[in-house]
Formats: C-alpha cells, structure tokens, sequence
C-alpha cells in the first residue's frame, strides 16, 4: 500500500483560498523570500514571525512555499495596525529587507481573492513546475574547543600544505600608447592566507570556524606566530626581486615583542610586507588598532584595512583609521545598486586607495575601473593571468597544462604543487611582461 | 605561611564557619537581590526562637516539614543555617503555598501562648525591601568562631577555547537570576535634576565566571569573551522571560549581540515581554558587531522597529565618533564613552539622533565634567559606570 503524500504548502494553499472565497474579505500577501539574492535563516525566522503576529491580530493563516516563499491568507485590513497591519507589512518587509533587497519591488505581492484569482493560480502552477528548495537552516558553528584543535594541529603540521597565496594587480594606462584606451596589468603583491577549509576538513570539524566571526578572530591570533615564522623562513623573501609579500595578522599580535623581532628580520632581508587589519579589530578596539597602525608604519610597512563590506563602507569610514590601503569585498550588489551613496562612499575614501578584492568576475573589474578603482584581487584576476601565461608559455611547455592547473600551481605555496609546472620562472613572475589588456575592457 | 591572611570573623561581612556554604550563599542572593532588583521573598524559621517545650530534633523537623510547600514556589531555595534555622526563598508570589506553610507552623505553635504571631517564629522578608532587617536577622544566627585562613587570590587565567566550552556547558544547566545586575540610566529633568530613565540589565560576568570556572577571567580573550556574550544573551533573554519577571518592570535596556536578536529565543523573550514595555525597551549594540554583518543590522533594525524596541549604538569612544556614518546607521540612540578628549572634538558629535554619555564615576572628577559637558551640549541622558 503506497503512503499518501502529505498535502504541500502549495496546495493547502489552493483549498483554502477555495474556501476564502465564500467569506469574501480576504487578501493573500506573499513575501518572495525565494527571489532574494542570498535568503538566510533569520529572514524566513523573523518574516515568519511577523506574519505569525498579523495573522494573530487580525484572522488568518501562514503557508509556507516550497520556493521558501511565505503566504499569508488574512482579511482586508485599513492599515491602522501599525507595522504589522496587513496592509502596512509590504511597507515592513520592505525596510527590513532593504540592505539584503535595495528594490523592494517584486519581494511582496498583495492580492484579493475574489478579483485577483487568476494571479493567485498562475502564481501557485508556478511553484508546481519548480522543485523544492532546500529549507533554510542554521548554520551551526563549531563548538570552541574544535578551534583548539585546528590551531594544535597547526603547531605541527606542515604548514606549506595549508596556506595559499593570492597575486593582487593594479591595471594602469599603457605607458607605451599614451592617450589610447589600452592597459597594462602589474602586479601588486600575493597576499598569503592559510585555507581554513582544507584546516577543517582535515580534521573533520562540525560547522565551520568561519561561520563564527568571533572563534575565527581567536583562531587568526593563534596562527600568526605561524604564519610570521612561515614567511620568514619558508617564502624566500631574501632573494632578490621577491615579490611583496601581504600577511593577515591581529592587533593583539601587532604589539608584541614577536612582531618587533619579526619585523626586524624582514628589514634585514630588504623586505617591507604589507599587514593586513580587519575592520571589525579596528571598530572593536580602536586605541590598541591605533598602537598596532603606528608600530607597522613606523616599520615601513603598508597597513590594509580588509574585510570591509559594500555595505560596510556605507556605515563606516574605513579612511578615518588612518590605514594606507582598504580592501573592499566585491558584491555584485555593487554594480546592480550602485547608489549615488555608494558611489559618494568609495569617493570619500578615494578609490584610489581601494583594492577591489574578490572579483570574481568581469562584472568586478569593470565596475571598478568604473568607479576609478584600479587594484584587483580575486578569482578572476586568477583566472586572468593564468590565461595569459598559458598563452605566452613557449610553445610545448603549456600544452599539457589547463588553466585550472596553472591557477592552483599559482595558489600553491608548496613546492610540491608547484613542481609539475616546467616554466617556474613564469609561475614565480606570476603574469608575463607587461602584459596588456585590450583597449576594448 | 605566606599567602595565607588570618581575618578575625567578626570583620567579615559574610560568616565562614559551620554551615558558611549555606549562609554565604544566603547572603549572596541577598546582594544579588538588591543589586539586581529582581524580587523575592524569604521566610526565616528562628530555631532559637522556638519555645523552649519544642526545640527537640524531631520539632524542629515538624516545624521544617511545614515549609515543606514553599519547596515548589518558583526557583524555591532553601537554607540550613549553622544554629539549626532554616530560610526558604523564592521568587514572585508564593500565594497559597506560603499559606498552607504558615498555617501549619501555627498548629503546631498553637498551644504556646507566649508566641502571639507566627511571625516571631518565622518572619516573611520582600527583598531588596527588606534586605538589611534580614542581613541583622541572619547575624544571630552565626555561632562566633576564633579565626578564618583566607588563602591570597591568584591570578586569574586567560579563557581558552576548552575552559569557554565548559563555561557554556555550566551555563545551559545554571539559575542565571543570581548573576542578574541592574544599572541605572539617568535623565536630566528640566530643573536639572536626575531621575531614572531606564535601568541596563545584565548578566554579572565577573561573578558569574568566578562561580562556574573560578579563577578564570573571561574577558582576557576578547573574541572569546565576544563569543561568550552570545550564550549570555540567551541565558538572560530567558531569565527575563520568566512569568512574572517583568511584570512590574519599567523602561529597560539590553546589551544584546545582533544574531541574538533573530534568534528563536529572542523571539520568544519578544512574545512574553510585557505590553508596557513595548516602546519601552533598548536594544543596545556594539559597533563591531555591526561591522561584522552589515546586512544583518539593517535587517535586525527593521525588525525592532516594527516591534517597537529602539535601537542604541553603545561604547561609542572617539576614534569610532570619525569611523562611524550615523546617518547611514540610522539608530534611536548613541552612546558615547565620555573622555577628557572629547571636549576638544565637539565637532564630531552626532546630530539628529539621543545622545546617552556613558561615563565612569569612579572619580569625581570626571563625573562632574562629564555632567558639564552634558549640559553644555543638550545630551540629557547619563549612564555613569561603576
């Protein structure tokens, strides 16, 4: 005997709008959860909540979609019930969803059911055609002593397996075709990080130390006695021509005794590393940040401020903390609602300060060169230069390379990763010699 | 001997001899009590004002077994004080279970004529109303004792993620309510004097850490402290959401992490909390906390909004007063951390939104420039730190 499927969202949904229909009076409103770009947990918890409310105060019922779409079926209210009238929480939801949805057309739908019926139905076949989505869950971070346990493993592991380095460019005008629309590509720096993934799947961690920002700050602190040690011994920052080496290290870090001695060693070998600062370190302790910028600049070495959202730059002045560089994730929010804000945001610090990071794609570099941003860090720039050794490597040498390879040889600060490439000294340079871009990018 | 102090008991403001768990522990909750201001009764069986024909052991058990009921009063505590006496404490309102105690500690007394009221026996304490009636009233009950060894405190470690682990564990499984701090809020009236605008609640950390991972400091690590905050939030979210808690509450505030608040314990704190203190509730937040998931605070705002709880910015220093767009940030209220430094950058002082000065008053110094610069620059909020 087959087992009856239980009734979906959707067509509880039809049988009660059949029955609405006699009482007359009644809406259906739909938040579009499903439309948003990245819907978390939260949204669908506090929506649900607030419809919950609505439908307390003022009759009726909540249906979960299988989109993650929530559907409330309520009667006609005059929009005197404050924020969560009916009437008024098109105008809620709009608010709350207004960083993660600028454009609030399109999240809600009201409709009534006696005039509205062909919508409603359409709408519903709609969602029958689609396949469920995946509930919205709760990311569960790791429990605290799983960090320890990440950060033991780091204090004997071979430490070359678990870092990676990243080439950062700066794209200019083409000193060779002066007023063309041509440019050339040099690079920056490589910034070296250790990939907390290949950390936790090494140990099988429960949740990932990323997911909790404040387990992953205590984390970072612990690795940089590591990752100092990494550089000077490990990255050949002696040898002449090395390219600029950026690290990821904590102000707590930054006011000891072993950054001073770390710092010295690097002088010794002529070489300046930039230091690279979250915001939120900067934001929580601004005296200690403040100690720790003045020791770096006092080195020599560039101070970044990382980490900081679109967003973010919107809330915060990044260029107030007195930093040489800022690093600005890219978010194709950026170029979808590049708001006169945002645009005023990145003036107010000056793009040329700015290295977009995290361009994944074209859309970044375009957005940013733009904007006047002209330094690029991310998978695409990645991809970018891998392409472009491939094609200048001496003819057999490429052939049996793709560009996946060539990107991750890149990556690789292990030797062995990096031994299958016969052009070393092109991997090293990271992009071939002055290498143009198109004028038509 | 070094390390070792040796303290007469007299000088000591809580006794440590015979059962001094016991009445330490009594104390304590009494302190907590009034620094807290969350209410609760006490009743004190006098084992030596028992008459005399019925201080025999198996009295004093009857007498004991009649307070038997106020054992299932809500967070009903009891006490075995050193001369025999027992307190019971509980919280909110006992009703019919203190009725049925008292009842039968008066049949049981009826045949003594000398005792006119039950409560010569067994006094009935509201604190913190009552609180240093029943501190004297406990006095009596300490035996004398020659001298105590205290041992000199050591220094405290730093948190680490296993010693944070277990600190969460322990905190899922204790009564929170004795940690439970108040600080008050000051508003400048229009004659310039203070009254209360809303009391600050919290969790004790210090206390709260020197009882269940004694010898640590939890704030050392300020990730993992950060980290801690998040069990805290829940731990008092649900305290707070106690029947009764907040019934006579008045305006209030809470320093809450942002993910605290989309969580389904806020959401159930939100459902209890009493319908006068809708509009009168402060969610307090930190400025790193917002960084940390922009988009998580304007979904968070939006959520209060329509709630009707404001939003405050907290421990605003000045170097975050240049860092921070408050227009963009759009909240109810600011906090600033008051410093001599700040006199000379008024410039920086957000416009179109409360200011709240949040100073120490350690030194009175500061307090009273402080309140000077206050007054000169409208802020009519005041939150002095102890």
């Amino acid at each position: 005997m087959n087992a009856i499927p239980p009734p979906t969202g959707e067509r509880l949904l039809a049988d009660a709008i059949r029955r609405a229909q006699r009482s007359g009076n009644q809406q259906l409103l739909t938040l579009h959860l499903g439309s948003l770009p990245a819907p978390r947990p939260h949204h669908r918890r506090i929506a649900r909540a607030l419809l919950q409310d609505a439908a307390s105060r003022h009759g009726g019922q909540i249906f979960p979609l299988r989109n993650n779409d929530l559907a409330l079926l309520t009667t006609i209210t005059d929009g005197k019930g404050g924020a969560i009238d009916p009437a008024n929480l098109p105008a809620t939801f709009a608010e709350l969803f207004r960083a993660d949805r600028p454009d609030p057309a399109g999240l809600t739908s009201i409709w009534n059911i006696e005039t509205d019926q062909t919508e409603i139905f359409q709408y519903l076949q709609t969602l029958l055609t689609q396949e469920p989505q995946l509930p919205l869950c709760d990311e569960i971070p790791p429990p605290p002593a799983a960090v320890e346990d990440i950060a033991s493993l780091l204090a004997t592991a071979r430490i070359g397996d678990l870092t990676q380095r990243q080439i950062a460019i700066e794209i200019a005008p083409d000193p060779a075709a002066p007023g063309s629309r041509g440019r050339i590509m040099r690079p920056l720096f490589r910034e070296i990080t250790f990939s907390v993934d290949v950390l936790e799947s090494r140990l099988a961690v429960t949740g990932r130390a990323s997911s909790d920002p404040y387990l992953f700050r205590h984390l970072a602190a612990r690795l940089d006695p590591r990752m100092m040690e990494f550089v000077l011994t490990k990255m050949n920052i002696h040898a002449p021509g090395a390219p600029r080496l950026h690290i990821n290290l904590t102000i707590e870090t930054l006011v000891t005794a072993e950054f001073d001695e770390f710092a010295r060693q690097c002088l010794d070998y002529g070489h300046r590393p930039g230091i690279e600062v979250p915001l939120i370190e900067a934001c929580r302790d601004p005296d200690q940040f403040k100690q720790a910028r003045d020791r770096v600049q006092n080195y020599g070495f560039p101070l970044i401020i990382e980490g900081v959202s679109p967003l973010g730059l919107r809330l915060a002045n990044p260029g107030s903390f007195g930093a040489d560089l800022v690093k600005l994730n890219w978010d194709k929010s950026l170029a979808v609602h590049a708001t006169p804000e945002m645009i005023a945001a990145i003036n107010r610090l000056g793009p040329e300060r700015i290295i977009l990071q995290r361009a994944q794609n074209e859309q970044a570099i375009t957005f940013g060169l733009g904007v006047g941003i002209t330094r690029f860090q991310g998978h695409h720039i990645d991809a970018m230069l891998a392409a472009a050794r491939l094609k200048s490597c001496p003819e057999g040498d490429a052939s049996h390379c793709t560009l996946r390879q060539c990107s991750e040889r890149a990556a690789a600060t292990s030797a062995a990763t990096r031994r299958f490439c016969r052009n070393q000294p092109l991997l090293e340079r990271g992009m071939p010699e002055n290498l143009r871009q198109s004028p038509e990018r | 001997m070094s390390g070792l102090l040796r303290i007469p008991l007299a000088s000591l403001p809580a006794p440590q001899t015979g059962d001094q768990n016991e009445i330490s522990s009594l104390y304590e909750l009494i302190d907590e009590c009034c620094r807290s201001g969350v209410a609760r009764s006490a009743l004190l069986l006098t084992a030596r004002k028992m008459p005399p024909h019925l201080i025999k052991p198996h009295h004093l058990r009857l007498a004991f077994e009649a307070l038997e009921p106020l054992r299932h009063a809500d967070r009903a505590r009891s006490f075995d004080l050193a001369d025999g006496s027992r307190a019971i404490t509980w919280r909110g309102e006992a009703g019919s279970l203190l009725d049925r105690a008292l009842t039968t500690l008066r049949h049981l007394l009826a045949d003594d004529p000398a005792i006119a009221d039950i409560a010569q026996i067994a006094p009935l304490y509201v604190l913190p109303r009552d609180a240093d009636i029943m501190r004297e009233a406990l006095r009596a009950t300490i035996p004398t004792a020659p001298e105590i060894i205290l041992v000199s405190p050591r220094i405290p470690e730093k948190l680490d993620p296993a010693s944070l682990q277990s600190l969460e564990q322990s905190l899922l499984q204790v009564n929170v309510s004795r940690f439970a701090r108040h600080r008050r809020v000051w508003r400048v009236a229009d004659n310039k004097k203070l009254e209360p605008a809303w009391d600050k609640r919290f969790l004790s950390v210090a206390e709260l850490t020197a009882t269940l991972l004694p010898n640590h400091d939890a704030t050392a690590d300020p990730w993992l402290y950060r980290r801690l905050t998040r069990t805290l939030d829940r731990r008092l979210l649900s305290l707070l959401a106690a029947p009764h808690e907040l019934r006579a509450a008045g305006p209030l505030s809470l320093d809450l992490n942002i993910g605290t608040l989309l969580t389904p314990q806020f959401l159930h704190f939100d459902s209890a909390l009493p319908a006068h203190l809708r509009g009168n509730l402060n969610i307090d937040l930190l400025p790193a906390d917002i960084l940390a998931d922009p988009t998580a605070y304007i979904f968070a705002r939006g959520f209060a909004r329509a709630r009707r709880y404001q939003v405050m910015i907290r421990e605003v220093s000045l170097p975050l007063l240049l860092a921070l767009d408050f227009k963009a940030l759009d909240a109810d209220l600011i906090e600033l951390e008051f410093t001599p430094e700040l006199m000379q950058h008024t410039e920086l002082l957000p416009r179109g939104v409360r200011l709240v000065l949040s100073y120490s008053n350690h030194s009175g110094q500061i307090d009273s420039a402080a309140r000077e610069f206050a007054a000169a620059h409208g802020i009519r909020l005041l939150a002095p730190r102890d």
